[in-house]
């Protein structure tokens, strides 16, 4: 996957103005029974996560921070995986 | 020489303090205070402590009538003529919200928008404008000025103030429109921006207009007040006190009645700074000041309380005028306690008043009090309360605070001890804010605590801010009237300047201070002050070029030559390390204003409780005990602890905590691990 | 904790044995650091505000300060705030945590500090410098952060004064910053802040700035470390746990009374500044017990022009609870914790990247009202009529041609609020900005000496609050000439829709604005609000046929200069006076039920005009002796209601605008209503 997939994009249809929720298969609400239960992306009040809820009672069965798979949040920093500079922890007490 | 007496009209009591400097002797009194005529009860005090009018050789005074007519809206008839287009800036509140619970609470409503001082309707817009140099943009529309004129008459309005936006350096127009007021409305109290002739045209109006609406009820108080005072054979001269600590004759407070809006708590900040000279030479001091239902507090400095422009009568109404920073916390011995329904614990900001009160009080109160927590944990004990002259009932204490504590699931003596904390966090809250917020470290003051209540909190509040001492003068009650007799004349002139260091002279500086220095000396002159009595203080607000707020500085008294104005600005670049942890040495000075202050001679101070200086013996502090009983204090119970009745104390005597000295108007806790030292003048010195 | 949603009360109460069973310290030493931590804030705030240099921190305080606690895993929490501008208290939540961790916490040490402006990772837009300090512990671990934020004058792009609104990339406006290490163990780091420096178009008030941010980044550790030395880490971080789950309580226990459903709500926007058409944002509230999902599905694609945002509105959308739910307790993210937010990607609620987030502040107010206006729905008891919907801004920028001050470039903000609507038992506030902001209007003094302009007026417009039980708020209406030449970024909306009132209160009238030439004399005053149309030049907004501001009647079309409340960098001549009328805000519940005595003060302090205190309000009051008719008013009350049939009322606008300067004239000559009565007694 290129950098520019997460970093530049162009601009969506109206008709896509809807945030996708994608089915859980073989999941069973805790709380309610119904097998309703979908896994979507969604500000949490730490940031992006991906919940599995249940779309009867809405009921979270799971709050997980996304896979790059899931694309959530759409931007991702081209460096987001490397490794830190020395420069950029230089004051971390015990560094080697 | 002679008597000197000092007359302070408080909330609910009139206290007064003779001072007699031949003798030494100090008697006080304090009597109801009058509130449909505070003259009454003024001559009232005057009359029960002084016998032959004439052996008064200052009147030292201090009253609410300007305030109160503020805070209740109940002020003069009054109109503001400023310039068209301007007419709503009052409402603005200059578009912010405070920071407290109503910041996202869409019901709040800004005061001045909701109980306006003068309202809109008497706001007229006059078409003129001058640019900040000076040039007429618009010239003065007199025939337009005399139908506003004429307008505000048909009102019945019987007080004009003037304000026009950047008038502060060119007063020309309003200057006219004072004549003109003279010729449609000769009957008319008039004010205009020369009375606080500096730049921010939000504070400057109001100002003027909380002048306009409060000086002429100042002033028919003070007629009355003369009037009275001659008739029963006193010399009608008078001193008032103003916010800015200093006092000025009845005569020219009318210039400018404005500036005596609230000067109670500061005269009580004015006995701390006598104290400090005279007792315990010059220290750094927070001065915790706590009653029943209001709590004070205020810092000095090398000596001198500190001032402040950013006093407000509510938020967005400010009196910028120079004043001694006096804030008011929200806990004291009122505060009620309570929990909500999550369970969060508070104390305050509601108070329980004094009617019904504390349940303790007996009165019906059933919501618990701070107070009451004091009962609960031993600190008020009912038999010595107020000497006995009132009972305090324990068992109504505790059922109130039961009734927060039960859903809590806490003991009720936990509660109390909760609620004591909680109290101290926010009175230890207060005191970093006026200190740490000025780059100002209270490890290394003192903490100066009176009041019924100060002294009740002082020990834990010192502790939390790592305060290493407590003093307790002896001084029950009337402190606000004792410190107006250990105050002095003071006047202040300034003069916006607004320009950069850099572009200033010696000359052009020196010039200027000559001329406000010479405004002061006739100003104090004409109070009847000597010329060699006169001390003066040069001033200067400055900041880097590009901000916004400016600081007071000290300017080197003298003419100044080029070598002081170098260090000068070193000085500034000092200043602003120590105070906001960083110098901006590439950026120019900007001086917004010079201010030269003027001084009238400092009275010899006359402290009570000579008597116990040196006065120690071979007998300790226990012929001084009088009560014992069960203490909570700290979250340790002790039985038996000691109560010590002060008036017993002898300089040399030692307590050590968990103790409680008792000075019949309020209570002094000494806590677990604190050491209490009796020195002169009766003076507690606390240990912690 | 069980959600159940049914029963309230008790659930969301702990006793002070449930608080130290839950968080290990008595309730007593809780209370008293949650205080304590947000004192630390507000020495925070103390030391910002007093030590920054641009105007937009000093005198508009669009600033925030904040303290956070961290968790094991790394995430944070904050925990307390100062706001200056409240929109920090929700974005620093998540944008401490996006940024954190992507730097990664593990590689700051003590003295480090990062700073980030990007949109994605939560910030507001460019011009929005955000700062974080990480404090460890005596074992080196993270414990707390400190950080701040403020917005800075100018960041570079074409606009000056950090606003283009033609930019429709990231790349044509301001300096982008990822999260990049400032200070390292204390030292400035060189290449960061020259970077900075080198793109600002006034480097030596954004070197005060960023020294002030970072010096009150400093304090804050100061004041965090008092609190551990006293009461050591694990104490101090179970107490900010504690406050914490205060704030989630009293959120869950008020959404627990909001009945199960889905609420819906949508609002306009009048145009992105480059495409001149309205643009829709959508909301659904899904209300289940005591939590809530927020889902912005069906809002329209993210703009060309720089209005659409990138990831704040997950926390921004929050304003909407924190305003009609509780109000009255100090923010932090214990009250985000009950919310969802779903954001569909590439919508005007989540743009994607190289979409810019320039123009915000408009998308921004017309959020924060349609969150308080879903919600309003839903909890009737505590509803909000709508406000202005826009921030009602313009910069003002150019070169200094005033003696001494040769070439020298100026550059000023001209914010001067709008108003907020009427709810159950108040008018709406005057003069305020949006609830996501909370910014202080300029010193008109200082402005005219720092810059060549003179600001004519500052005030009312008669007439043109929304009517109501409680009517809405007055927006500022005002008016500036620059003595040079200079140029003019607008930052406005509500010109095409007006901000309706709620349940039965009136819609405000719109922003309007306009060029306005003085009279023989000079001046451009007003008589409250209203100027004579053949001195009027229309540049946006409604006008009739003649030349007049009428929302209702009047239309936006060619003979005005912009078609959009969004130009950029328009030129301006010297002494030209420009003239705005912000959008007055909503009234709330059926104005023919107000107190006839409000209308009467509100007419005898010429808000309200006879005229309309009889169509709107069906009040009688006599001009001339400004006495109160209640007969009449009851019989013309009756009659209106009969009209309206169950509409709502009409929209609040002046109608009797002169269109010559003789018509004006005998306006200005007009008694005052209710002049030279006899009975003259207090309003």
């Amino acid at each position: 996957m290129g950098i520019n997939d997460r970093m530049i994009f162009t601009t969506p249809s109206r008709e896509e103005m809807v945030v996708r929720k994608e089915p859980v298969a073989d999941a069973e609400c805790p709380e309610c029974g119904s097998h309703d239960v979908k896994r979507y992306g969604v500000g949490w009040f730490k940031g992006p996560r991906m919940v599995v809820k249940c779309q009867a009672c809405y009921h979270t069965l799971a709050v997980e921070r996304p896979l790059p798979e899931d694309n959530w949040p759409p931007f991702r920093a081209a460096g987001y995986d490397w490794e830190a500079s020395p420069a950029e922890r230089a004051a971390v007490p015990g560094k080697d | 020489m002679g008597i000197r007496v000092g007359i302070d009209v408080g909330g609910t009591f009139t206290d007064a303090v003779m001072v007699d400097d031949e003798s030494g002797e100090i008697h006080r009194t304090k009597v109801l205070t009058t509130a449909d005529d505070q003259s009454k009860g003024t001559l009232e005090a005057l009359q029960q402590l002084v016998e032959d009018p004439k052996s008064v050789s200052s009147f030292y005074h201090g009253y609410t009538v300007g305030l109160n007519a503020a805070l209740t809206r109940t002020g003069a008839k009054a109109g503001m003529l400023v310039t068209a287009g301007h007419r709503d800036l009052v409402d603005t509140g200059r578009c912010w919200r405070p920071f407290d619970e109503n910041l996202y609470d869409a019901t709040w409503e800004r005061p001045h928008q909701a109980r306006p001082v003068v309202d809109r309707r008497h706001r007229r817009e006059v078409p003129e404008r001058m640019r900040e140099n000076g040039d007429v943009l618009l010239p003065l529309d007199e025939e337009a000025t005399r139908r506003e004129l004429e307008f505000l008459k048909s009102e019945g309005v019987e007080s004009v103030g003037v304000c026009f936006i950047n008038s502060y350096e060119h007063p020309a127009h309003e200057q006219r429109v004072r004549e003109l007021i003279a010729e449609v409305m000769p009957e008319a109290y008039v004010q205009t921006s020369q009375i606080w002739p500096l730049a921010r045209e939000f504070e400057r109006t109001f100002v003027v207009m909380l002048d306009a609406y409060t000086g002429p009820p100042v002033a028919r108080y003070l007629q009355r007040l003369e009037a009275r005072l001659e008739e029963a054979g006193f010399d009608p001269r008078v001193e008032i006190m103003q916010m800015d600590g200093g006092l000025r004759t009845s005569q020219s407070v009318r210039e400018a009645p404005v500036f005596t809006l609230q000067s109670g708590p500061v005269a009580g900040l004015l006995g701390a700074e006598a104290y400090v000279r005279e007792v315990l030479g010059a220290r750094n001091l927070v001065c915790l000041d706590i009653g029943g239902t209001s709590s004070d507090l205020g810092v000095i400095v090398d000596g001198n309380a500190e001032v402040t422009n950013e006093w407000e009568l509510e938020h967005a109404i400010p009196l910028a005028v120079t004043t001694l920073d006096v804030r008011s916390i929200g806990a004291g011995g009122g505060s009620l306690i309570s929990s909500d329904e999550v369970g969060s614990l508070q104390v305050g900001p509601e108070s329980a008043g004094s009617d019904p009160g504390p349940a303790c009080y007996g009165r019906g109160g059933e919501q618990p009090a701070m107070t009451d927590a004091y009962v609960a944990m031993g600190l008020l004990q009912p038999e010595l309360f107020l000497a006995g002259r009132m009972k305090l009932d324990r068992a109504a204490a505790l059922a109130a605070l039961e009734r927060v504590a039960a859903p809590l699931s806490m003991e009720t003596v936990q509660l109390a001890e909760g609620a004591y904390a909680i109290a101290n966090t926010k009175i230890a809250a207060a005191v970093s804010a006026m200190t740490i917020d000025r780059g100002l470290d209270p490890r290394e003051f003192s903490l100066f605590a009176y009041g019924a209540a100060g002294p009740m909190h002082s020990v834990a509040v010192a502790r939390e801010l790592g305060i290493a001492e407590v003093i307790v003068p002896y001084f029950p009650g009337g402190f606000s009237a004792f410190g107006m007799t250990a105050s002095r004349s003071r006047v202040e002139h300034s003069r916006s300047v607004m320009s950069l260091l850099d572009g200033l002279s010696p000359e052009q500086i020196n010039a200027a201070l000559a001329e406000l220095a010479s405004a002061c000396r006739g100003d104090l002159e004409a109070q009847g002050v000597a010329a060699e009595d006169i001390t003066l203080e040069h001033v200067y607000y400055g900041m880097y070029s590009g901000q916004g707020t400016d600081n007071r500085l000290l300017l080197p008294g003298g003419e100044l030559d080029a070598g002081d104005l170098e260090k000068l600005a070193a000085d500034f670049h000092d200043y602003y390390e120590r105070r906001f942890g960083y110098r901006a040495p590439e950026i120019p000075i900007m001086v917004t204003s010079f201010v030269v202050v003027g001084y009238g001679p400092v009275p010899a101070v006359t402290l009570p409780g000579a008597e116990r200086n040196g006065a120690g013996g071979e007998s300790g502090p226990e012929r001084a005990v009088v009560h014992t009983a069960t203490l909570h204090l700290d979250g340790v119970a002790t039985d038996d602890a000691p109560f010590y009745d002060r008036a017993q104390l002898l300089e040399g005597d030692e307590i050590a905590g968990p103790a409680i000295i008792d000075d019949k108007l309020g209570t002094i806790v000494v806590n677990p691990g604190a050491t209490a030292r009796v020195e002169s003048h009766g003076t507690l010195r606390i240990e912690v | 904790m069980a959600i159940t949603g049914t029963a309230v009360g008790r659930e969301y109460f702990l006793t002070a044995e449930e608080v130290e069973a839950s968080y290990g310290i008595d309730l007593v030493t809780a209370e008293t650091l949650r205080h304590g931590l947000i004192e630390v804030t507000r020495r925070m705030w103390g030391t910002l505000l007093r030590s920054s240099f641009s105007n937009i921190i000093r005198d508009a305080m669009d600033f925030g300060v904040c303290v956070h606690l961290v968790d094991d895993d790394g995430s944070t929490q904050l925990i307390g705030i100062t706001e200056g501008c409240t929109q920090f208290a929700f974005t620093h939540q998540h944008m401490t945590n996006l940024v954190l961790d992507e730097y990664g916490i593990e590689n700051l040490g003590p003295g480090d500090t990062l700073i980030c402006n990007d949109s994605f990772r939560g910030g507001i837009h460019n011009g929005d410098l955000n700062l974080f300090r990480v404090i460890h512990d005596e074992d080196g671990r993270p414990a707390f952060v400190v950080t701040d934020a403020a917005h800075v004058f100018d960041i570079g792009g074409p606009g000056a004064g950090g606003f283009n609104n033609t930019a429709t990339s990231i790349y044509e406006e301001g300096l982008r910053i990822p999260p990049t290490l400032i200070t390292s163990g204390e030292k400035p780091v060189r290449q960061s802040m020259n970077l900075l420096l080198e793109n600002t178009r006034s480097p030596l008030h954004m070197l005060g700035d960023l020294r002030a941010l970072l010096g009150t980044l400093r304090t804050g550790e100061e004041r965090v470390r008092a609190l551990v030395d006293r009461y050591g880490t694990e104490t101090v971080k179970a107490a900010g746990h504690y406050a914490l789950g205060l704030a989630e309580r009293r959120m869950r226990r008020a959404l627990a009374e909001v009945p199960d459903g889905e609420y819906v709500d949508e609002v306009m926007i009048d145009d992105d500044g480059v495409v001149i058409e309205p643009i829709t944002m959508r909301v659904a509230v899904r209300v289940k017990g005591d939590e809530a999902e927020i889902d912005f599905s069906g809002t329209d694609p993210q703009s060309l022009g720089p209005i659409s945002t990138g990831w704040q509105e997950a926390a921004r959308s929050l304003i909407g609870p924190k305003v009609v739910l509780d109000p009255r307790h100090p923010m932090n993210a214990g009250a985000m914790r009950p919310f969802q937010v779903l954001l569909p990607a590439g919508s005007m609620v989540l743009c994607l990247p190289p979409s810019s987030q320039n123009g915000h502040p408009e998308l921004a107010c017309k959020l924060s009202r349609m969150m308080i206006d879903v919600l309003s729905k839903a909890v009737p008891d505590r509803a909000v009529a709508p406000d202005s919907g826009t921030s009602g801004a313009i910069i003002c920028v150019g070169s200094d041609d005033r003696p001494g001050l040769e070439g020298q470039p100026f550059g000023a903000s001209l914010i001067f609020g709008e108003a907020w609507g009427g709810t159950q038992t108040t008018d709406g506030i005057s003069f305020c900005l949006s609830p996501l902001f909370n910014c202080r209007s300029n010193i008109i003094e200082y402005t005219e000496k720092a810059n060549p302009i003179v600001i004519w007026e500052l005030g009312i417009a008669i007439d043109s609050a929304g009517a109501g039980r409680f009517r809405g708020g007055f927006a500022a209406t005002y008016a500036f000439e620059a003595l040079t030449e200079a140029f003019f970024t607008p930052i406005l909306d509500s010109a095409r829709f007006a901000p309706p009132g709620l349940d039965g209160g009136g819609s405000g009238a719109t922003t309007v604005g306009m060029l306005v030439g003085r009279d023989a004399a000079g001046s451009v005053r007003t008589w409250n609000g209203v100027l004579p149309a053949e001195r009027l030049t229309p540049l946006f907004g409604k006008f009739d046929a003649d030349g007049r501001p009428d929302p209702v009647g009047g239309s936006w079309d060619e003979r005005m200069r912009f078609q959009s409340t969004k130009p950029t960098m328009e030129p301006m001549a010297a002494g030209e006076v420009l003239r705005v009328h912000v959008a007055c805000a909503g009234g709330y519940g059926d104005p023919l039920s107000r107190e006839p005595e409000r209308v009467l003060r509100d007419v005898a302090n010429e808000r309200v005009s006879p005229a309309q205190a009889e169509e709107l309000y069906g009040v009688v009051i006599d001009a001339a002796t400004l006495e109160l008719d209640e007969a009449a008013t009851a019989a013309l009350r009756a009659r209106r209601a009969a009209e309206r049939n169950g509409a709502g009322p009409p929209l609040s606008h002046f109608k009797d605008w002169p269109k010559t300067e003789a018509e004006f004239r005998q306006l200005l000559e007009r008694p005052v209503v209710g002049a030279g009565r006899p009975a003259v007694g207090k309003e």
